[in-house]
């Protein structure tokens, strides 16, 4: 139960933090939040599911698209604003996972790289709407703190909904699609299905996250919003904590947030060769990333533990 | 019909040095089953080595064009051997990981070399020729031609020589290890070195038409791997007919519904192939 | 025959690019029957077991389970409808444990219920106390035994074995057919495909034998390996 106090004192110190301390703490504090947001959402469709994902920042870009448009021609608030940007995200990965869950390994991750760079080329090119590479200004928000709440519950939203996948049957599914998807198939497992709802589970955080970061910056622009940095940063998150983990992603963006913003403010000029040197040295050195290494010396719990205790209770002593 | 006939030509002609990029893309992924990210880096690369060479320096285009092709070979060669080579064996997804990241770093270091700027190649082939009622930029048929004779080089080289002949057993066999006594990792050290010699010297070829800037690469590996799953995965010769029916609906779309949406539509064309033709035109069909 | 048959297959084809794979097969599989599956390397009969498992979808024919046409549906449906299979060479998730493994499959179970099932069937292959062990790290034979508890998560009426004597030992090959037939007094019907004749005797009520895609021979054991159409399809 010591997990219970350490998620109870992270949520105390979130909360307090913007009561107490610097706009710059706080500054950072939104990106770290915002890629924890990413890290999560990407983890469960390509770390449990299996499905890497080269473009996911297309649901961020979208979101921060629609709900800068609806704030700025329907006069919505930004909070709902942000969730209209979620709900299209959400509309948008249905079909779209249907089309591109057909597609596997290496060619999904391509067909998602070329998925953001297609919205990209369009919102540069569709300029009577999105203002193309001038971007879109909206009023300066002057108390950022009610963005960074609502970023923060989503944060922790996330990470519980991750530990309830981890333990549900619908994890255990998923990751079987991750291991063997024609075989999780021959047995009844109704992958179609899943890794769709998987994706659009994946697609609705980074929604709302893309809304409200254009909230944040009052502004939005192609590169901006479907950044090829943003989407390696969350990669590289995820990949250093361990893919499909409940922990992993948290553990990834702390690690790399803090290390980024040392190199950020001395050589922001090296800052995408450093994440794509992290990136790369994880799949060379440890290609499971921190937390399974961890499990497997002993240092943490193995993760699923809700099976583990069912399994125990109904035999009591093992033969 | 004057501008019809001028589009198809000009889009065979920009398909030409697609090409000679695709036709690299595809003889790594046919031998190790590898999709090279960084191969765009091989291509603005090679286009702004060049731009340094005939500008910086004053070095003959054409010459230019054979040492940047040489020097991006190696560089191809000496990645595979560094990097490549250790995931090789792994799941795709690993090398494509792998290749990503590389790519991001090559960027980064093209940046603090050339910095973020535009670099053109003025003065270059920069008149037109008259071919009947055509004008054809002087440029585009330089690059095409040069894009061809190499491109038609490697295949012979493919087909006759022994080594070549080692790619295209492992490329139909990849389990095989050692082919006539060439072992299996000196036949990818050489495949790679080859994809980056062709991208290399397409970035060269690229550079009097448009202005190259270290972040270009993305752009042009997403049309290659539009042409590779158009043309076929893992096919020479699939690559090669694909690269030119991408220059030609690059060209004619761009025309018809403009640059921007061209690229789009490119890009629903790889998505339709992919998972309506996975074999592509005269591919071998893997999935995976 | 007697019983009504389960399983009915009738002139299925399936072609890969060029080669028929399965040539207008035909055959029934009898309920509560155990019926075997012979021929010679490539003679289809694995394309035909994935044809009748929705893995591959037959050129021509047809196929009827529990009196549902089942050609065409997808995998998991015709799993849902009753039917379960092993592979021929294990295909565990080896990132998940023995447990998981059987629980991700379950279906209409709450978690509980799942685990309380996916242990009873580990006590019934004797694999019960490798619950907690990462599949990846089983032995070949454990492995075959974790499969064949998995396949029958969700109470299949007909269970495919595909050659689950294969690459084994004879101690361990008993151990299986003791299982089997087990199954088979609780009313499963078996379907299974192996080489093993002397197995196949001891528990098939029939054999087919299969050559070229076709089903070329149908009886009880003893005379199908005396069959000069089988005898020349091995030789």
């Amino acid at each position: 139960m010591s997990g219970r106090i350490v998620a109870l004192v992270l949520l105390a110190v979130t909360a307090a933090l913007p009561l107490a301390s610097a706009a710059y703490v706080v500054s950072f504090t939104v990106q770290l939040l915002l890629f924890v947001i990413l890290a999560y959402s990407w983890n469960i469709i390509s770390g449990y599911t299996g499905y890497t994902s080269f473009g996911h920042t297309s649901f961020f870009g979208l979101g921060a698209y629609a709900s800068t448009l609806l704030i700025l021609h329907a006069q919505i608030a930004w909070p709902l604003a942000a969730l209209g940007g979620g709900a299209l995200a959400v509309a948008v990965a249905w079909p779209l996972g249907l089309v591109m869950l057909r597609l596997r390994g290496s060619f999904f991750a391509i067909g998602m790289f070329g998925l953001a760079r297609a919205f990209e080329a369009l919102a540069f090119g569709w300029a009577s709407v999105t203002q193309g590479g001038t971007g879109l200004y909206l009023p300066p928000a002057y108390d950022l703190r009610p963005i960074y709440y609502l970023l923060a519950a989503l944060a922790f939203g996330l990470v519980f909904l991750t530990y309830r996948l981890d333990n549900s049957r619908f994890g255990l599914q998923l990751l079987a699609i991750r291991e063997d998807e024609d075989g999780a198939e021959a047995l009844g497992v109704k992958t179609t299905r899943l890794k769709v709802r998987a994706f659009v589970l994946s697609a609705a955080a980074p929604g709302i996250c893309g809304g409200l970061y254009a909230t944040y910056l009052s502004f939005i622009d192609p590169p901006t919003a479907f950044s090829p940095a943003t989407e390696l940063t969350t990669i590289a998150m995820v990949l250093f904590g361990g893919m499909g983990t409940v922990l992993g992603p948290l553990v990834g963006a702390v690690v790399l947030s803090v290390l980024y913003e040392v190199l950020w403010a001395r050589f922001p000029q090296i800052y995408l060769g450093m994440v794509g040197l992290a990136i790369a040295g994880v799949v060379l050195l440890m290609p499971r990333g921190v937390l399974p290494l961890a499990m497997r010396r002993g240092w943490l719990p193995h993760g699923r533990g809700a099976l583990r205790r069912l399994a125990s209770r109904a035999v009591p002593a093992e033969a | 019909m004057r501008t019809a006939i001028e589009l198809l030509v000009n889009g065979v002609l920009l398909g030409g040095i697609y090409a000679l990029m695709a036709c690299g893309l595809n003889l790594i992924f046919g031998v190790m089953r590898v999709i090279n990210f960084a191969h765009g880096e091989f291509l603005s690369f090679g286009a702004l080595l060049g731009v340094s060479l005939v500008i910086g320096f004053g070095v003959p285009f054409l010459l230019a064009v054979v040492l940047v092709a040489v020097a991006i070979g190696l560089f191809g060669f000496l990645m595979q051997a560094a990097l490549v080579e250790r995931v090789v064996d792994g799941p795709p997804i690993m090398s494509l990981l792998l290749t990503y990241s590389a790519s991001t770093v090559f960027v980064n270091g093209g940046l603090l070399i050339w910095g973020g700027g535009y670099q053109g190649m003025p003065g270059v082939f920069s008149g037109s020729v008259s071919l009947g009622p055509m004008n054809l930029s002087q440029a585009r048929l330089v690059a095409f031609t040069v894009a061809v004779v190499l491109t038609g080089l490697v295949y012979a080289f493919l087909a006759k020589s022994m080594f070549g002949k080692a790619i295209r057993a492992v490329s139909e066999q990849p389990e095989i290890a050692t082919v006539s006594g060439i072992a299996a990792a000196q036949i990818r050290y050489l495949t790679f070195g080859l994809g980056g010699l062709m991208a290399g010297a397409a970035g060269v070829l690229l550079a009097p038409m448009f202005a190259s800037d270290p972040q270009m690469g993305a752009r042009f590996v997403i049309k290659a791997f539009t042409v590779i799953v158009v043309g076929g995965l893992g096919s020479y010769v699939g690559a090669f007919v694909g690269a030119l029916t991408i220059g030609v609906v690059e060209v004619v779309g761009g025309y018809l519904v403009g640059q921007t949406f061209a690229t789009a539509l490119l890009y629903f064309l790889m998505i339709a192939f992919l998972l309506l033709r996975p074999s592509g035109l005269f591919g071998v069909g893997i999935r995976r | 025959m007697g019983a009504t048959p389960l399983l009915v297959v009738e002139g299925v084809v399936k072609r890969f690019g060029g080669v028929v794979a399965v040539n207008g097969a035909t055959c029934s599989v009898a309920e509560r029957s155990v019926t075997g599956l012979i021929g010679p390397n490539g003679s289809g009969k694995s394309t035909l077991f994935n044809c009748i498992a929705g893995v591959e979808r037959p050129d021509a024919g047809q196929i009827t389970f529990l009196g549902r046409r089942i050609n065409g549906r997808s995998p998991s449906q015709i799993c849902e409808i009753g039917l379960a299979r092993t592979f021929q060479i294990t295909r565990l998730f080896r990132e998940m444990t023995v447990l998981e493994n059987l629980v991700a499959v379950a279906h209409g179970l709450s978690d509980a219920a799942a685990v309380r099932r996916a242990q009873e069937l580990l006590a019934m292959v004797e694999v019960g106390h490798l619950q907690h062990a990462l599949a990846g790290t089983l032995s070949y034979g454990q492995r075959k035994l974790v499969e064949i508890a998995r396949a029958l998560m969700f109470a299949p009426k007909l269970l495919l074995l595909d050659e689950p004597f294969a690459g084994i030992n004879p101690r361990l090959q008993n151990r299986i057919l003791r299982y089997l037939e087990r199954l088979r007094d609780r009313g499963v019907t078996l379907f299974l495909i192996d080489h093993e004749m002397r197995i196949l005797l001891n528990i098939c009520e029939t054999v087919l034998a299969m050559d070229a895609g076709e089903i070329i021979a149908e009886g009880a054991p003893d005379v199908i390996r005396k069959d000069p159409r089988v005898l020349a399809a091995y030789f």
